[in-house]
């Protein structure tokens, strides 16, 4: 392999992972806010997903640069599509991260948060841990750890799947009752939801990075 | 910074009616590898040639325009087109080395190939030598395949390894310029994939020119490409530039293989 493409990837991989911390921050700070609402912890996590368009040009066109320059074969073609796929996964949960804080925020003060919290709390937890597993992934070589951890990140995603169902069933519920507050619960459900759809964007981070070390064929 | 800066420059072989280059300015910057890519017979060895003037192995070239060279001690630019003296030609050929396509040792032992030039540059003393011809093959990445048999004769290497001794050969007299012409194309891909390293190595203390029709070598490996076609220079720019966005139509039509 030519140090110069060795150095080019390595600095896309490194970008990737850095958006890929913060995304995880802001999850674990969310994590921290959910309790109380507390707005200036979310806003925190807000800060932290900052800039992410342009951070994610800036790889895009990195990938670009790669292909144009290096025509990859092999594992190496397979990292670097990997790579590209993953950015846009990873831009796409920081999206997600955004619209959760703000449908939150808008109508927390609004309902009963201890009782959605029941299940968002631990759906929040297994997704920071999905999402932090398969940032976590991206630095590791080893084919066996690889698909360790990414059993362990679709098991955090099925709970989270499991966890939203749950909300789901007592939000509905709860907003029969209350006609006059149904658009607040209903806004309150659209925003968990985003949460749910981080962890997915989690195991298709996962998949990708399992997809470099043993190819196959991409599924979405 | 350049090393060297090519001006308005013309080339015409001897007996023939029209020039194979015609009016090219081309700047080769300093520790960069600039490639030269086109289709066949459109200048670009023709052109690489001219860098160190070894068409005049043969009379009768008609030059026109400046090849600038960088004179290191002076700083100072001088016109290689105004070399004359047959020693002027052998400093300037030390100063600017050549790589052709197919290997070419001398029928000697792998030592006394490298230690060629340097006896010519005058340098006798054994160890001296000796740590010379050591050095250009560790920089040539051969060292480790040739240590234990220095005195056996250069024609036993592989195809791969014969180009890393012209290689090293052409290191050890520490030239300013380094000129490729076709270097990997008599290559396996795994001697390819070892000069193309090394001559990104060798980047960091000497500036290169290289002539490949492989365009993905040209990519890899280069800082700067230029394009020729009919002994124009159709188009010259970094090289992510010319493979990304070129600007002339002809440019992009050769490289997503529509000509050429």
């Amino acid at each position: 392999m030519l140090p110069t493409f060795k150095t080019n990837l390595n600095e896309v991989k490194e970008k990737i992972t850095s958006i890929g911390e913060d995304l995880v921050k802001a999850n674990e700070l969310i994590l921290k806010a959910l309790n109380d609402c507390d707005q200036k912890v979310f806003s925190e996590a807000r800060n932290s997903i900052k800039n992410i368009t342009s951070r994610t040009d800036e790889i895009d066109n990195a990938i670009i640069k790669i292909l144009a320059l290096y025509t990859p074969e092999a594992k190496d073609l397979r990292r670097v599509v990997a790579y590209f796929k993953i950015t846009n996964e990873i831009a796409r949960a920081c999206s997600n991260t955004r619209s959760f804080i703000r449908g939150f925020t808008d109508v927390c003060g609004d309902l009963d948060v201890e009782t959605i919290n029941e299940y968002t709390l631990p759906m929040q937890s297994s997704t920071v841990k999905a999402i932090k597993t398969s940032i976590t992934m991206i630095n590791i070589e080893d084919a066996d750890e690889l698909q360790e951890m990414y059993e362990e990140v679709l098991i955090e995603e099925n709970k989270a799947d499991d966890l939203y169902e749950m909300i789901e069933r007592k939000l509905v519920s709860e907003a029969e009752s209350c006609v006059q507050g149904f658009e607040k619960y209903h806004k309150m459900l659209k925003a968990l939801r985003k949460s749910e759809k981080i962890a997915g964007r989690a195991i298709s981070v996962a998949n990708l990075l399992v997809y470099i070390k043993l190819g196959g064929t991409i599924h979405n | 910074m350049l090393v060297m800066n090519i001006e308005k420059f013309s080339f015409t072989y001897p007996g023939a009616e029209a020039p194979s280059l015609k009016n090219i300015t081309l700047p080769i910057e300093k520790n960069k590898i600039t490639s030269l890519i086109g289709p066949s017979g459109c200048g670009k060895s023709t052109l690489l040639r001219s860098m160190n003037r070894i068409h005049d192995l043969y009379p009768g070239n008609t030059y026109d325009g400046k090849i600038n060279l960088l004179n290191e001690t002076t700083g100072e630019y001088d016109n290689i087109l105004a070399i004359k003296k047959e020693n002027d030609f052998i400093q300037l050929r030390q100063k600017v080395g050549m790589i052709f396509q197919k290997p070419t040792p001398f029928p000697m032992s792998i030592f006394d190939n490298v230690a060629y030039g340097l006896k010519i540059d005058g340098i006798k003393n054994k160890s001296e030598l000796s740590d010379r011809v050591e050095a250009a093959l560790k920089g040539s990445a051969l060292w480790n395949e040739v240590s234990d048999r220095l005195g056996k004769s250069a024609m036993g290497l592989s195809g791969g390894q014969q180009q890393r001794l012209c290689i090293a050969r052409a290191v050890a007299v520490k030239p300013e310029v380094l000129l490729f012409d076709e270097p990997t194309s008599a290559l396996d891909p795994i001697s390819t994939a070892a000069i193309e390293e090394l001559i990104v190595e060798l980047r960091n203390d000497i500036s290169i020119a290289i002539v490949t029709h492989n365009m993905q070598q040209a990519s890899r490996i280069s800082d700067y490409t230029a394009f020729m076609y009919l002994g124009d220079l159709i188009e010259f720019d970094k090289t992510e530039n010319i493979f990304l966005n070129p600007k002339e139509q002809q440019t992009e039509d050769y490289i997503t293989g529509r000509f050429g």
